[in-house]
């Protein structure tokens, strides 16, 4: 098992390398600051995953944030970040969000600072040329882009669907044939052959999901699983800024970053687990989902943990 | 270019006939677009697992018959339409469904498809070359370099995502004009809270309520360890649902309904402007952006006074 370890800032990364350095994983939310539900998430993981994490080594760092335009650490930070992989011997990944057509210069300025070999975790298919255009780059497809719808979908929604107006439909059928769509992942056995670009891709990153998720065997992309939090979604127009400041999620213009001190935290019922309103994305801890999927890919991917996302 | 003209177009639900087709002509539409899900695909997957990005029986077409009829209609009406296949989930398994789709669209006429998959560009242009290509808001075209990618796989026209600012369609229809491709720009739809393109739950479907609202109205806000619920909490938050203004067009704009801006948008050279309805109704926004458009205002009060909507004009949706 290889893991990476993923912070939003290098401060964060600093002292979470350091925290698993000193003293291991079974502390470290605590020690980075996380709220009450984030802690509690972290040990929840790092208990069920104790037998394994005993023999697991830190083997990578990825730095950034991949859902704000906001909160994109600075190139100084980046060198930093690549400073401390390099340190410790093990490789780095820079975490990049969707990159608007106001942010591409920035993006690409950036993109020219880093240093041959840094993985890069997209956004979206417009970064992933950006990084692919500079061969000593490795792209990867972050886990915003892998398409897997992750909640709420039948047969987790309460009440199910009527599907009496389907005629016939035998819903038990449909219910099964449902799970195996929502398992597959659209990256890894496309419609089409023709993917929208060429070369190597240097990874897809994954979220554990409740339907579970089915890899061909044929596949040779790289996996990487996240962990203990399952993306769900992002929205440019931030809902922690919008109830924190009193207005519509409509503002996008830079921002006060009051995502640095509130938290919020989202009741939605029926639900499958505790979900986090994290500045502008939803997350969902998923330490059921991770430990249900099959042996052999969860124990052949490489693991990103986030402490607090 | 698809098209001369400053054009409206109209998403339509699944029920839809002959009537209700022209007076949407009637109003201003142009073009449309519609959801079709095949029995072959609804009595395998159901509705909720859609070829398209709506998960209910009534925002699709469900049988060949239904699509044949809104097609002479449209046709009668000397009005296109393309056929929405624009699910985040179309996987190698289900070809052969998204085959016969293709080929039903094909046959009954559809001026071309809308896809969320740039990969799929070429694979529908050689084997179905009538229909023509537009890239949906769910690839997430949110750069120039993702416009490049869209014009070498053969798309036509581009819908932009909901989430791009003015600036930032600025930039595109600059390098879109180059490329020879159309830009799509919503208004006056609804405002999805989170990017279409990156957001991997769906609408609630089976319940009274959605996700992306639902989940944030019972949500509590922590600060320094203490918690409040939205409804309860200090003043900022007090009595705010966090629901549109609810004027006429209120259900229309959760905020940016740009349609101030249509007219620099033209002179930016956007040629379409897209109304959703497929799960809602879009009849006085499509006669509202029509008579925008012909009356081509100069300032934002003018377009104010054409909307006539004070509570909707108040500021919120303006962003």
């Amino acid at each position: 098992m290889e893991i990476d370890l993923h912070a939003t800032t290098f401060e964060q990364l600093d002292k979470a390398t350091r925290h698993v350095l000193d003293n291991g994983w079974a502390t470290l939310a605590g020690a980075l600051g996380g709220g009450a539900r984030e802690v509690a998430a972290w040990r929840r993981f790092v208990s069920a995953f104790e037998d394994e994490l005993d023999d697991t080594t830190l083997k990578g760092l990825r730095l950034g944030h991949e859902t704000c335009e906001f909160r994109v650490p600075s190139i100084a930070d980046f060198e930093a970040g690549r400073a401390l992989a390099d340190w410790l011997g093990v490789r780095f990944t820079v975490a990049l969000p969707p990159v608007y057509s106001v942010h591409e210069e920035e993006c690409n300025r950036l993109l020219d600072s880093l240093a041959a070999g840094t993985y890069v975790a997209c956004s979206d298919w417009g970064t992933v040329e950006m990084v692919r255009r500079r061969p000593g780059l490795i792209p990867l497809i972050g886990h915003t882009m892998n398409r897997m719808w992750r909640f709420e979908r039948w047969p987790f929604s309460v009440p199910k669907p009527d599907l009496s107006h389907l005629e016939g439909v035998v819903p038990e059928d449909v219910e099964a044939a449902q799970l195996e769509f929502f398992s597959r992942c659209p990256i890894l056995e496309p419609p089409a052959l023709e993917l929208p670009l060429e070369g190597p891709i240097g990874g897809l990153e994954l979220d554990p999901v409740p339907q579970g998720v089915s890899i061909p065997a044929d596949n040779r992309i790289p996996i990487l699983l996240h962990a203990p939090w399952t993306y769900v979604t992002m929205g440019r127009r931030c809902v922690t800024r919008a109830l924190v400041e009193g207005d519509g999620p409509v503002r996008v213009e830079p921002c006060s970053k009051p995502c640095l001190k509130w938290l919020v935290v989202a009741r939605y019922e029926p639900t499958i687990g505790l979900l986090l309103q994290k500045g502008n994305a939803v997350y969902i801890e998923n330490t059921s989902f991770y430990f249900a999927m099959p042996d052999d890919i969860r124990k052949k991917a490489r693991l990103i943990l986030t402490p607090i996302p | 270019m698809i098209s001369e003209k400053t054009r409206i177009a109209v998403g339509l639900p699944g029920a839809i006939d002959a009537e209700i087709v022209q007076s949407f002509v009637d109003e201003g539409a142009d073009e449309f677009f519609i959801g079709y899900v095949p029995p072959s695909w609804w009595r395998r997957y159901g509705v909720e697992a859609s070829p398209n990005r709506r998960h209910r029986a009534t925002a699709n077409i469900l049988s060949r018959d239904a699509l044949e009829h809104f097609a002479a209609a449209a046709f009668t009406a000397g009005v296109p339409f393309d056929i929405t296949l624009n699910s985040h989930h179309l996987s190698a398994p289900d070809r052969p469904l998204i085959e016969e789709i293709l080929m039903t669209a094909e046959a009954v006429g559809a001026r071309g498809v809308i896809l969320s998959d740039l990969a799929m560009g070429p694979f529908v242009s050689s084997r179905y070359p009538r229909l023509l290509l537009t890239a949906s808001g769910e690839v997430g075209i949110y750069n120039r370099e993702a416009l490049r990618i869209a014009a070498r796989m053969g798309f036509s026209r581009v819908v932009v995502p909901r989430e791009l600012t003015f600036n930032d369609i600025s930039i595109l229809a600059q390098e879109a004009r180059l490329l020879g491709v159309e830009l799509e720009v919503f208004v006056l739809g609804e405002w999805c809270v989170y990017n279409g393109a990156a957001c991997f739950t769906s609408h609630g479907f089976g319940t009274s309520f959605d996700f992306c609202s639902a989940h944030v109205a019972r949500a509590l806000v922590s600060y320094d360890g203490r918690e409040t619920r939205l409804d309860a909490g200090p003043p900022r938050f007090r009595g705010e649902k966090r629901s549109p203004p609810m004027g006429p067009l209120g259900r229309h704009g959760w905020g940016g309904c740009r349609i101030c801006l249509i007219p620099t948008l033209v002179e930016l050279g956007v040629k379409t402007f897209k109304v959703p309805g497929r799960q809602s109704d879009a009849s006085g926004a499509v006669a509202l952006v029509r008579r925008v458009i012909r009356a081509a205002p100069a300032t934002n009060e003018e377009v104010k006074r054409l909307v006539a909507d004070p509570v909707f004009c108040s500021g919120t949706n303006c962003r």
